[in-house]
């Protein structure tokens, strides 16, 4: 398993060195420097992969030595991708992540849980872990929380608390949009309205091709994806 | 135990020097937390290797920047415009080319004639992965790094330099990665939204 995003790229240190077996960090490949004496007995980037070979490489090269961030090796990224593009590469990471995962996952059952606000927001913590002859990778995120209260709303036919929960996760998930000030009131309706809409279909993508790898997967977030290429 | 107080006299020196600063609130909590937790030996390693960022002064590294690039000849040209503007000079530039059908080999050629430590190689198998693992594979065999950046990409010109910083200074670091962000110039709409996403993660 891997943690999708990387977080610590934020702060000059030693990314720390994750306790469980199954979460891995990783650098993206837009801006990446490796000691060629660890990745080269690697073998190299797995060519299956037509995205995520930065992740795999990550999972494989922890155990390997320690991984350093300094958030002062600057690069801009263009952000001129025409919309087709775009979708292309939302596609691209939700069903190659999720190939990632199957490559190290082995018939086990794993939830994550991942942050909800503040600073914890980035980090993802095991919750659980078993090992069942199906395997199953559930990312619990405001994102799916969210959605598990609405499921809820309409299930009780509107009973009172589950509208209280699907209202809190709703605040929940949306308090990135609402906490940007900076932008007028039509353009943040419009993105997080946007953000929902991308997060469902991308969460189904990445499912559906979890299913194709006989694996239960539930994870999407798009403001949690990896570097875009 | 003062831990702490040896990591911000470490920092503050560092900074006085006017160079690599560690981040010393960091490191006190990393290693504080090692500490509460129990872990002392943990702690005593983390120390050590904060100092060794701070003082030791690591072997000249030799680096090779390796790009992959396929149809964005203008993209392209900024990043290999930017190399050229390195505070610590790459000591090769290796652009393998996934089967580009615009006037990308004309762009790096161009560059080639006045920086000569460009090459361009031509993959015709197209992937990402493949293509990363021929630019290894075309790489010197001397260089000790190796260093990734897309073609759509445009770095700082402190770049190369501080991502290398750690590498130097420590030989347990294996890989060493930078800050991604995103141009707002010439963004469209979706682009905007997309980075902005992202840079509202940034604490």
């Amino acid at each position: 398993m891997i943690i999708p995003n990387q977080p610590e790229v934020y702060t000059f240190c030693y990314l720390p060195r994750v306790r469980h077996r199954g979460l891995a960090l990783f650098f993206p490949g837009a801006n990446v420097a490796y000691r060629r004496k660890a990745l080269v007995p690697l073998a190299y980037f797995d060519e299956r992969f037509q995205s995520g070979e930065d992740t795999d490489v990550g999972v494989r090269l922890v155990q390997k030595g320690e991984l350093f961030s300094n958030p002062k090796a600057k690069v801009v990224h263009t952000s001129n991708l025409p919309l087709r593009k775009l979708i292309e590469q939302w596609f691209r990471i939700a069903v190659y992540t999720v190939r990632v995962f199957y490559k190290y996952a082995n018939l086990c059952f794993e939830v994550f849980m991942r942050g909800l606000v503040g600073d914890s927001r980035y980090r993802q913590v095991c919750l659980c872990e078993l090992t069942i002859p199906l395997t199953a990778v559930i990312f619990v995120s405001p994102f799916l929380l969210l959605n598990v209260g609405l499921w809820g709303v309409v299930a009780s036919l509107g009973h009172p608390l589950a509208v209280a929960f699907a209202l809190f996760t709703g605040l929940v998930y949306f308090w990135s949009d609402f906490a940007r000030t900076r932008v007028s009131l039509r353009r943040l309706l419009l993105y997080a309205g946007l953000r929902f809409a991308i997060n469902l279909i991308l969460l189904h993508v990445s499912f559906a091709e979890g299913l194709r790898n006989r694996m239960f997967y539930v994870n999407y977030e798009l403001d949690g994806t990896k570097e875009v290429r | 135990m003062n831990l702490s107080l040896a990591v911000r006299v470490l920092g503050a020196w560092r900074c006085a020097e006017g160079g690599e600063l560690v981040d010393s609130e960091r490191a006190v909590r990393t290693i504080q937390e090692s500490v509460a937790a129990g872990r002392v030996e943990e702690a005593g390693l983390q120390l050590i290797r904060f100092l060794k960022l701070g003082t030791a002064e690591g072997a000249a590294l030799r680096c090779s920047v390796l790009i992959v690039t396929r149809n964005r000849c203008e993209l392209l040209d900024r990043t290999l415009s930017s190399l050229r503007r390195q505070r610590r000079a790459p000591d090769e530039v290796v652009v393998v080319d996934n089967a580009s059908t615009d006037t990308t080999a004309e762009t790096v050629v161009r560059h080639t004639s006045s920086w000569p430590i460009v090459r361009r190689v031509e993959e015709e198998w197209l992937g990402i992965a493949c293509a990363r693992n021929r630019t290894l594979l075309e790489s010197s065999e001397r260089s000790d790094v190796v260093a990734f950046i897309d073609d759509d990409c445009v770095a700082d010109s402190e770049w190369l330099y501080q991502l290398l910083l750690p590498l130097r200074y420590d030989e347990e670091v294996v890989s060493a990665g930078g800050y991604v962000s995103f141009s707002t110039e010439d963004a469209t709409p979706w682009g905007r939204f997309y980075s902005d996403q992202r840079e509202a993660l940034v604490p």
